[in-house]
């Protein structure tokens, strides 16, 4: 459960040259403050102030040595907060994706107040060729749609992919309309979940989608529900992956959400203070706003609104727990209506579109996800697994509970970075001593800072695949080409 | 394109007059206390975050979720067509050819709040593009980098200090305020009454301009309700718009 680039990436949605109207703004500011994205602004102005606390990074084959590696900044707060520099991105063409939803589960009680949550939505791009398939599950809260998700989407699909993107588990659509439970954050329910979540759409895809082999992707979280998707898969024998991605995931899920718990700690004055906290930042960005000439309100305004003040690190890290704070209290608060467990609405309460959720929202933004698990999560499980306790539970949803599966199985791939603000003190060895050759530690980049990075970007969607045909005629012009399988 | 206000006004007075207890399932005779409740998290003694006064809420929310159906009944299959049917070029046309017009509210707004730098600016852009940009079509004054600015009425009225009013939620156009609702309407009646496309010698004109108007506004907005599937996304709209209009106001 980890905040996601995605949060943090939307330069590209708010620059385009639209008519400048409220919902515009909205829509923009919506992605720009809330979703945390405009701490991407710091970046240029604080570039690489702050000594970054890297972890040492394993000693293993699979590292890559900061020389040969291209990213600039040493920060991982600030890696993670502000993306990669556009010339050093990767290559990802615009891709129209078909955005379509599977039915209604039968059977399922869904609360009024939710209903726009009741079919879930998945997009795809196909080949005009047979071509191999990758379902790409984005992290932590994000949609199908989301920034990261879309740029490793394009970018599978540049390579020569039929793509087709999963909403998170984390996600209220896919609590409301898809999960078993209710109550994200159970690994193996997750992957069942998403397992049939994506046999489903495999047999919505039309028929001329010819389909020569299944891949996975995920980031964040997404990683680790790839790890158990796979899991399952070979229970289920469906897909039968070629090969399984997990980007930047997080090892330990408790350990996770207590750290990004903890970064709300951050604030100035504490929790009680977010909103003098949050005025002064939404000021800031105001008066670079009256200031300039641009009727745009884009990224390059906050890059401005923080020349004049950088943030420090606590800073930062206040501002990630935020913007992480709001994705958990959508969570929290879609699972509570799904299951009327009563954690935050009362049980009796029967919400309608015109009820006030004022209370709700200011006790969510109070609550953690370390609340979440222990009071609402395993609870509700409690019954369930009556051979378990409360740590055990904990423990297994962790990449060491599939440990064996993990280092046996050669399709699967790790691609992580040695500072990765969501990992605890030497967590990072475990992608090296469990996967040896087939983990990629990158040397900084933070949580997903560096995913479109163009070193990055090549080792996640791996060499383009051929389409049938051209390897022939190449093979016919250039046998070498052919043969690396380069396109001609 | 008064009619909606006026709509608005009604369905206002209708929807107000509905309850704003707290919605018991049928049989519960009491409330069992949440296992975090506002009491447990002592939030009646700090300022609540985000929290904005919205006194229609009731009635707002219900055309928050009104606005979502129309969009999914009427307006966005409607751009879907337009989209399907239109090449991007023609598009773009339309699009600048209804900002070029948009720029005559802009400049009055702007000698009213005595913004000469920005009447500048726009005077130059409205004479550029209605006349090298072919009545607007083209928007050249974006390639001589005149910078374009946008001021409403509800603006005016607050660089001289009128207050927002209550929030409120208009059908089809969405968020706004009393204030802006009223701007809105005065900037409509002013267009309408100088009418630059002379609607009144040529009535004809009507069935292309209106829903071209709407299909174009509609297909230029990236928001869409419930997009984020958020259930506060009532709240973060209402206090991102509200940020917005201070934001552009103060400009």
């Amino acid at each position: 459960m980890i905040p996601t680039q995605q949060q943090f990436q939307h330069r590209s949605m708010c620059n385009d040259t639209v008519k400048w109207t409220w919902p515009k703004t909205l829509s923009c500011v919506l992605r720009l403050l809330f979703v945390g994205s405009f701490l991407s602004g710091w970046v240029l102005v604080v570039n690489a102030e702050a000594p970054a606390s890297t972890q040492p990074a394993p000693n293993t084959g699979a590292t890559i040595p900061d020389s040969a590696y291209q990213y600039p900044i040493p920060n991982p707060y600030l890696a993670t907060v502000a993306g990669t520099p556009e010339p050093l991105q990767g290559a990802r063409p615009e891709v129209r994706f078909k955005k379509r939803h599977l039915p209604q589960l039968e059977d399922r009680e869904i609360p009024k107040v939710l209903w726009y949550g009741r079919r879930l939505q998945y997009s795809y791009a196909a080949q005009r060729h047979p071509a191999p398939l990758v379902y790409v599950i984005a992290g932590t809260g994000a949609y199908h749609t989301g920034g990261t998700n879309l740029d490793l989407m394009r970018a599978f699909y540049g390579a020569g992919y039929h793509v087709v993107g999963i909403t998170s588990p984390t996600h209220p659509e896919f609590i409301i309309a898809a999960s078993q439970t209710s109550l994200p954050g159970n690994l193996r329910l997750d992957a069942q979940d998403l397992h049939q979540v994506m046999s489903k759409i495999a047999d919505h895809l039309p028929k001329r989608v010819k389909v020569t082999n299944y891949h996975l992707a995920g980031y964040s979280l997404g990683a680790m529900h790839a790890a158990f998707v796979a899991k399952q898969d070979v229970q289920d024998k469906r897909f039968n992956f070629e090969r399984v991605v997990m980007i930047n995931s997080p090892v330990t899920l408790y350990a996770s959400i207590s750290k990004l718990d903890r970064m709300l700690e951050n604030i100035p004055g504490g929790v009680d203070n977010f909103n003098q906290y949050f005025s002064s930042i939404v000021g800031q960005i105001g008066n670079a706003y009256g200031r300039s000439t641009n009727v745009e309100f884009n990224q390059d305004l906050v890059f401005e609104a923080f020349k004049e003040r950088p943030p420090t690190r606590e800073e930062l890290a206040a501002l990630i727990g935020s913007a992480f704070r709001i994705a958990s209290a959508n969570m929290i608060f879609t699972s509570d209506v799904m299951t009327n467990f009563g954690f935050i609405k009362p049980k009796e309460v029967v919400l309608k579109n015109r009820s006030s959720m004022a209370d709700y929202l200011q006790v969510g933004l109070r609550v953690g996800l370390t609340d979440y698990f222990h009071e609402f999560f395993w609870p509700s499980f409690e019954d369930r697994y009556p051979a378990m306790n409360r740590q055990t539970f904990a423990k297994r949803q962790s990449l060491h509970s599939i440990k064996d599966f993990l280092a046996t199985t050669p399709s699967i791939e790790a691609i992580h970075n040695a500072d990765d603000i969501i990992l605890e003190h030497g967590q990072i060895h475990f992608f090296g001593e469990v996967f040896g050759e087939r983990a990629t530690i990158y040397p900084h980049g933070g949580h997903l800072g560096n995913i479109t990075q163009v070193q990055t970007l090549a080792k996640i969607v791996g060499p383009p695949v051929n389409k049938p045909g051209v390897a022939k005629r190449a093979a016919a012009q250039n046998p070498t080409l052919a043969s690396t399988g380069v396109k001609p | 394109m008064v009619k909606p206000l006026g709509i608005a006004l009604l369905t206002l007075t209708l929807a107000t007059g509905g309850c704003a207890t707290t919605p018991k399932a049928p049989g519960a005779t009491s409330i069992t206390p949440p296992i975090y409740g506002r009491e447990r998290m002592a939030l009646d003694d700090v300022e609540a975050p985000l929290e904005i006064s919205d006194p229609f809420e009731a009635y707002n929310r219900s055309m928050y979720w009104f606005n979502a159906k129309a969009d999914d009944y009427l307006l966005n299959p409607a751009v879907a067509g337009y989209q399907r049917i239109t090449p991007e070029f023609v598009r773009r046309g339309v699009t600048n050819f209804f900002q070029n017009l948009d720029e005559i509210p802009t400049l009055l707004n702007q000698v009213l709040q005595l913004k000469w730098s920005g009447v500048w600016d726009t005077s130059r852009r409205l004479v550029t593009n209605s006349t090298i940009g072919v009545a607007g079509l083209m928007d050249v004054a974006k390639r001589f980098n005149i910078p374009r600015h946008d001021e409403d009425f509800g603006q005016t009225l607050g660089h001289y200090g009128v207050g927002t009013g209550p929030y409120l939620m208009l059908p089809l156009f969405g968020p706004s305020n009393l204030r802006d609702a009223l701007g809105r309407g005065a900037d409509t009646l002013v267009l309408a009454a100088i009418d630059p496309v002379e609607l009144d010698h040529h009535p004809d004109r009507r069935y292309p301009y209106y829903p071209l108007l709407i299909v174009d506004t509609r297909a230029n907005t990236a928001f869409q309700y419930y997009e984020t599937g958020s259930p506060f996304e009532y709240e973060l709209v209402r206090l991102l718009f509200n940020t917005m209009r201070e934001f552009d106001v103060a400009k």
